[in-house]
């Protein structure tokens, strides 16, 4: 029975329909970021990365946070569906959160003239980056059901618990010895294909996820299918 | 509290024997030490501020080969899980061999700070020095001990290990780090309480969640 | 120097192609691993 109070976009909306819908707002956001949003006053034309970093970077930190929120769910209510979730949704996290961090260092080349910085944004994804991609790792290990989404979910809440750790302690590090840089006020004129691709993401990964924990959960429930029986060919055949 | 010092007495005899885990987690240790006394300036500037990373480098990588095999009895016999069934608690468990853990890491660590010492040449003072190695074995030793539990079952455990304990390890070696040059080389802004105080979040946050979630954790 | 970056379009282009790859990418795996999955479900022969 369907709960009322879940009415959301991405449940009600067809996977496909989603990913349709978010590649083509993708495809126009950026063109218009490319080709028809004007220049910026400091970082001229190189600051168009912003159109498609930012958007990754919003969606690539959410679906780690909607990781986390999976495997609390799991703990509390012990149904593997969440588990199919919290797969699905850290793996799409860790690929937008790696492509975050490569975009993050082309754009800090021509920007900062260095290819990395001990940013604490950049140091925090990079971070994270491989504790979920580890998680993921360990999941390949564990075949059981339950017990892999048990360890995962524990493993998850742990992870995301030292976030704020690292982000802290390398702010701290980082303000001893270097000028923290931030980024300019976003200015009415880019805006809208920031939005446009901001959206564009959220509901191209939202129909992402919602496939991808079909098909995990298509698997799971496969491989722990008993194997059918099959009549032997032959009479008299000893079991 | 009997229970609990019967698990501590249980998992101290385990450590003595396991000689092998301390003279691995040394012996690694002592070589990264090695290689970075090599790999670089030999001016006592540039070797302090060498030996201070390196140290704790070699401690946390030598940990992993430590701690991978620290429920190792208890996986083969299958002894954590009858002590469970005969009525231990989980959490008790967890914090009895998180507790000997950090006793073991401690080890390891005083036997690699003569190695430093020779190679290096400066360091914090005694006092200092067993301070933030006390905090640093103390916060590395509950995740560690965590993640060994989860990855105990898997024979890739002793390169998943690594891999999951790195990033959450990273802000303990950054102020381990921060925390050891400042002891060395004089701590003029007072900015070492800030670093200490993070270490101590750090070690409680993970006491506490980790002891709570390890229930979750085995079966 | 005024402060201002000058160019930079190779930047810009390296992103946004390494950026359509990813994206292209996943989603025609996440695709692919979907199709491969449906036969899994309904035919189970006894």
């Amino acid at each position: 029975m369907d709960d009322p109070g879940l009415v959301l976009l991405g449940e009600r909306m067809k996977p496909r329909t989603l990913v349709n819908v978010g590649g083509t707002l993708l495809i126009a956001g950026s063109f218009w970021g490319l080709l028809f949003a004007p220049a910026e006053v400091f970082m001229g034309e190189v600051y168009r990365i912003f159109y498609i970093h930012v958007p990754t970077a919003w969606n690539g930190l959410l679906l780690l946070t909607a990781a986390f929120v999976c495997a609390v769910m799991y703990l509390l209510k012990g149904d593997l569906l969440w588990d199919d979730r919290l797969e699905a949704s850290m793996e799409a996290g860790v690929v937008l959160s790696a492509l975050l961090t490569i975009q993050g260092s082309i754009w800090a080349r021509p920007t900062w003239g260095v290819w990395w910085n001990w940013d604490p944004r950049l140091t925090t994804t990079a971070i994270l980056v491989f504790a979920f991609a580890g998680i993921l790792a360990l999941r390949q290990s564990l075949k059981e059901p339950r017990r892999r989404a048990m360890v995962s979910a524990v493993a998850t809440i742990v992870a995301a618990a030292d976030v704020p750790l690292v982000y802290f302690s390398v702010r701290f590090w980082n303000s001893l010895h270097q000028i923290q840089s931030s980024p300019a006020t976003v200015s009415a004129a880019f805006v809208w294909p920031l939005r446009v691709n901001a959206i564009a993401v959220l509901l191209l990964m939202a129909g992402l996820i919602q496939m991808r924990a079909e098909t995990i959960a298509r698997l799971r429930e496969a491989g722990s299918a008993p194997p059918p029986i099959d009549v032997p060919e032959t009479e008299g055949a000893a079991r | 509290m009997i229970a609990f010092r019967a698990l501590i007495l249980k998992d101290l005899r385990i450590l003595a024997r396991r000689r092998g885990g301390f003279l691995s987690a040394f012996a690694l240790g002592a070589i990264i030490m090695l290689m970075s006394s090599l790999s670089g300036e030999a001016t006592p500037q540039s070797l302090g501020q060498r030996g201070a990373a390196a140290f704790w480098m070699g401690l946390f990588l030598g940990s992993t080969l430590f701690l991978s095999d620290s429920f190792e009895t208890e996986q083969k016999e299958g002894g954590q899980r009858a002590l469970i069934l005969l009525g231990a608690s989980p959490t008790a468990f967890f914090y009895s061999k998180a507790l000997v853990n950090f006793f073991g890491l401690f080890v390891v660590g005083l036997l690699l700070t003569p190695i430093s010492a020779a190679l290096f040449g400066v360091g914090p003072s005694l006092g200092g020095g067993a301070l933030i190695l006390a905090l640093g074995t103390l916060s590395l030793a509950a995740p560690g001990t965590l993640f060994t539990a989860i990855v105990s079952e898997s024979d890739k455990r002793h390169l998943l290990l690594p891999v999951m304990m790195f990033p959450l390890v990273v802000p303990v070696l950054i102020t381990v780090v921060q925390s050891t040059l400042l002891l060395t080389f004089g701590d003029p802004m007072g900015q070492g309480v800030a670093w200490h105080a993070i270490l101590l979040i750090f070690a409680m946050l993970h006491w506490l969640l980790d002891g709570a979630l390890y229930s979750k954790a085995v079966d | 120097m005024n402060g201002v970056i000058e160019g930079g379009w190779e930047y810009v282009i390296a992103v946004y192609v390494l950026s359509a790859l990813v994206y292209a990418l996943y989603t025609y795996s996440v695709l692919k691993r979907d199709k491969a999955s449906r036969p899994l479900s309904g035919e189970k022969k006894s």
